[in-house]
């Protein structure tokens, strides 16, 4: 399994990664929209986490674009993850276009759950 | 002779809904001139003259105010006087300015007069007032703290002069913060208070409804929000003002669509566009938004865009105002509907600005507001003895004041005598008041300073401390999932995670009391696990409690597999239960029990933790579940804590439906039970769908999955989905053995982690062999005693397959491995059900 990671501290993407590599899964990071989006056109990725926050695009534009694809990649299942908290985060990002949300502090289960439940959304599993 | 009387308009940027509106009357010029204390004496003067006519022109011709006030400027003379005389024509620029929608522009014109009333005049009605003008633009720009600030100290200032009026305007402008910050509670509070002060004249009583009834349309009483908004238009007739006409029917068409009546929302909104001419045409484009929203209700998004273009025409998408929050998102909505991405995102984006922007501003105001609180509890005895003293006098101040201000209305000799006698009649009280007055002054202060101080800390909370907190749980639980720790290293480690769980809990508790404080806590109900949950919570305190000494339990026995509830909040419940049960506990014994019970209104979910440390005298017990209360400041400083944990569980627990009750006798420990109502999931039991029969249930499965990778168990989970009533993980073929011989699952699935290993598979198989047996392969598996083989993406596909073959009844066969070992054919196999 490949799953691109975009955030652009650098400690939230080893975190990530060291929690996937228990599951043996193989990771690309990001750090930011735009690096996400170089990214899926040049591999072919299972799964996205993708944080809010970012410096010159962030997640939630950069999940609307990848959305706007013509490719297979549009439909790459989209985690969120990020550290604001409150129900209208998963509104909004559920309506550009996002998979599922996890809150971090990040939990292996919660992210494990998230990616599973994304994946099979997309008819990925 | 007396100016004729228009109302005056403040806009109300940071409001949260889009067509909210504070009609808080800033000035009133007429009134204000009759009781202002005059700079000058004759009328003849040329500065007072413009002052006049600036106030006058105000309400309906601010440009033209603006230039009088300019004008009086320059006649302001020299000296101390002509810096006093300046400082009033600055105020009155700075207001025009305001009215004319450049907040950035009077800003500070309105600081630097202030600083000159500050200095010259302190404690004079120009102080007062520009202290109201200075603090609503400051919360105009998002500075809830300092706005907050300035307001009650101009509500000082106007209590000490006895100037009701202007005191209920402070008063309103207090609330609307409030209102601001979703408090709405105290924002009715604090509008009633006004009301009390002053209820003199159709303004305040305008704006004191229409503000009453945003904050109920707010709080989604919509029909209570209409009823009030048209006591706001009576008002607004009887001050015949068009722009508040327009505006207040703009705010019933809002809440009439809220409610969802849509004919008659569209019909209030028209007869707003019709009215919304010359002055009032402002108001048109938050007019077509309403009719946007309208249409886009009504399925036609089309019309909806042509309103929105009209909403939007002009408006740099960047650089909207919070008026136009909820606009954006029906744009959204619109452009996406009509195949228009770009533009979607556009407005998506614009509606998360000013959302953030909202939310930062609540939370903010949320903090600096708890800060309050913070010390405010200490010195709530010492204010409401005050208090009650200032408010008798208050009272008789405030009610002579009132039949001084009607009178004043009527004839400009007749108020000047009445003034003056008010004057004098005044006096003789304020000796006494102004000892009070000057305590309750310094206590304010104090709890400014506090409020400034603790809001900063509390507003970077949230984002901030999760990072770190990432990093600190994120790594422990990696490591802790290295098999190769010794034990020693494993609960040391331990430690540290209940450390970090602690710390994420406490901020979530902080930011929660602001929350619930302002009815913002949504509970999300779904399945929980309900012995993985309380065993998740009993793991992370078990070895805090060892080390102190504690024997520490968690009985499962009754309690029920599942419950449908808000895992998050139950779990915070429970864990603030156990942490104060930890804490206070120096030896014995810490159970966490859990049960079901039956009572009047249906069946119960009771969760006791129990402990056996010092108990909690009878007396304080209700106390303990105040926020910020500890039993004894001896006990805080031991054992530390913020005081927030038992009420934030009461507050939950009740979010939830329930309650938390606690059973103590000093020296006989305590047991607080948390006790909500128990919604069990519809549940088929195993085996019961009759083969053939007609109105079969649809089956639900028990499996048993193998697989050491915890993604691939998520996968399977997730492909599974509601298909799976209980689905239990082992990591190997022993483990499976074990678990299978302790109970019945319809089908063990084997990931593709699992290994293949013939001879343990079979040996699995005569565990239990009705058993479906799975294989999730990724290629080809020889050997072992599988009656399927799928490939990860055919996973789902497996419950209906399950499903078929329990009601067909298909005889078990097993395919026959390539090495050649006995089939297995269920003739054989007795069925042991």
């Amino acid at each position: 399994m490949k799953i691109l990671i975009v955030d652009d501290n650098p400690m939230n993407r080893e975190i990530a990664r060291e929690m996937l590599a228990m599951a043996g899964v193989e990771t690309v990071e990001a750090e930011d929209g735009g690096q996400a989006l170089s990214a899926l056109d040049n591999g072919d990725f299972d799964c996205v986490l993708m944080d809010l926050r970012m410096p010159s695009m962030d997640g939630l534009e950069a999940t609307v674009r990848v959305r706007a694809r013509t490719d297979e990649q549009a439909d790459v299942p989209i985690v969120i993850v990020t550290a604001d908290g409150g129900g209208h985060v998963r509104t909004t990002c559920c309506s550009a276009g996002a998979d599922e949300v996890v809150f971090k502090p990040l939990s292996m289960d919660a992210l494990f759950d998230a990616i599973g439940r994304a994946a099979v959304a997309r008819g990925r599993a | 002779m007396g100016p004729v009387m228009r109302p005056a308009l403040r806009r109300a940027a940071l409001s949260i809904s889009a067509v909210l509106i504070v009609a808080a009357p800033a000035a009133t010029f007429a009134a204000e001139f009759a009781e202002a204390e005059s700079s000058t004496a004759a009328p003849e003067d040329a500065f007072e003259a413009r002052i006049q006519a600036a106030k006058t022109e105000m309400m309906s011709d601010p440009q033209g105010a603006l230039s009088e006030a300019d004008g009086a400027l320059a006649l302001a003379g020299p000296g101390a006087a002509g810096d006093v005389r300046s400082a009033t024509a600055s105020w009155l620029r700075a207001e025009a300015l305001t009215r004319m929608n450049r907040p950035s522009e009077a800003l500070p014109v309105a600081e630097a007069a202030l600083e000159t009333a500050r200095t010259r005049k302190p404690g004079s009605k120009l102080h007062g007032d520009l202290l109201m003008t200075v603090s609503t633009l400051r919360g105009v720009q998002g500075h809830a703290q300092e706005a907050l600030a300035g307001f009650h100290q101009a509500h000082d200032i106007f209590r000490k002069l006895g100037e009701a009026r202007s005191q209920a305007k402070a008063l309103q402008s207090i609330g609307s913060i409030y209102n601001d910050a979703r408090d709405f509670q105290r924002t009715l509070k604090y509008y009633d208070e006004a009301a009390a002060v002053y209820a003199g004249d159709p303004v305040m009583s305008l704006s004191a409804h229409n503000n009453r009834a945003n904050a109920l349309k707010e709080m989604g009483r919509y029909e209570e929000a209409e009823a009030r908004y048209k006591l706001a238009l009576a008002d607004a007739r009887k001050i015949d003002s068009p722009l508040l006409i327009v505006r207040i029917l703009t705010n019933i068409a809002s809440a009439q669509y809220l409610k969802g009546d849509l004919d008659l929302a569209e019909r209030t909104a028209r007869q707003a566009l019709a009215l919304a001419q010359g002055p009032a045409q402002e108001w048109r484009p938050y007019i077509w938004g309403v009719l946007a929203q309208i249409a886009l209700k009504r399925g036609d998004p089309g019309r909806a865009e042509q309103y929105l273009r009209r909403t939007f025409q002009g408006q740099d998408l960047n650089r909207t105002t919070l008026m136009f929050r909820d606009f954006h998102l029906v744009a959204r909505d619109v452009y996406e509907a009509l195949g228009e991405p770009a533009m979607a995102l556009a407005h998506l984006k614009a509606f998360v600005r000013l959302d953030d922007e909202a939310r930062d501003a609540s939370a903010s105001v949320n903090s600096a507001l708890m800060a309050a609180r913070f010390d405010y509890n200490n010195q709530r005895l010492q204010i409401s003895e005050l208090k009650a003293e200032r408010l008798a006098k208050d009272v008789q101040l405030s009610k002579t004041r009132q039949q001084f201000a009607v009178g004043a209305v009527a004839a400009l000799a007749l108020m000047l005598a009445i003034v003056l006698w008010a004057y004098f009649s005044v006096r003789r009280n304020r000796n006494a008041v102004r000892k009070v007055n000057a305590e309750l002054t310094t206590t304010n202060v104090a709890l400014e300073r506090a409020l400034a101080a603790r809001s900063q800390l509390l507003a970077t909370t949230s984002h901030e401390i999760r990072t770190p907190l990432n990093g600190i749980l994120g790594m422990t639980e990696i490591l802790l999932r290295d098999r190769a720790l010794t034990d020693d290293v494993r609960n040391k480690l331990q430690v540290v995670k209940s450390s970090g769980v602690t710390l994420q809990a406490l901020v979530d508790d902080i930011l929660d009391v602001a929350k619930i404080e302002t009815g913002e806590i949504k509970v999300w109900k779904a399945e929980t696990d309900l012995r993985a949950l309380l065993g998740e919570v009993g793991d992370l305190w078990s070895e805090v409690a060892r080390e102190k000494g504690v024997a520490f339990n968690v009985e499962l026995a009754e309690c029920p597999a599942t419950a449908i509830t808000d895992a998050r909040r139950l779990r915070q419940i429970v864990f603030n239960l156990v942490s104060n049960a930890v804490k206070f506990t120096d030896a014995g014994a810490i159970v966490v029990r859990a049960s079901t019970a039956v009572a009047a209104d249906g069946p119960r979910l009771r969760i006791a933790v129990v402990d056996t440390g010092p108990g909690v005298p009878e007396s304080e017990q209700e106390r303990v579940f105040e926020a910020f209360h500890q039993v004894d400041g001896q006990t805080t400083r031991k054992h530390g804590g913020t005081g927030l944990g038992l009420a934030i569980c009461r507050d939950l627990a009740r979010a939830l439906g329930g309650v938390v009750t606690l059973e103590s006798r000093v020296g006989e420990g305590a047991t607080f039970t948390v006790d909500v109502p128990l919604e069990q999931p519809e549940t088929v039991p195993a085996g019961a769908v009759a083969v053939g029969s007609a109105d079969a249930a649809p089956v639900v499965l028990d499996i048993l999955l193998v697989e050491p990778n915890p993604l691939t168990v998520s996968l399977i989970k997730a492909a599974f989905g509601d298909d799976a009533r209980r689905l239990e993980r082992v990591d190997s073929v022993a483990a499976a053995a074990e678990t299978l011989a302790a109970r019945p699952f319809d089908a063990v699935v084997a990931g593709p982690g699992a290994g293949a290993d013939p001879v343990e598979w079979t040996a699995l198989a005569e565990v239990r062999p009705e058993t479906v047996f799975v294989r999730v392969a990724d290629g080809e598996a020889a050997g072992a005693p599988f009656d399927h083989t799928l490939a990860r993406g055919a996973v789902k596909t497996l419950p209906a397959m399950l499903r078929a073959e329990r009601e067909q009844g298909t005889p078990r066969t097993r395919s026959t491995p390539a090495s050649g070992r006995a089939t297995f054919d269920s003739s054989v196999v007795s069925e042991a059900s």
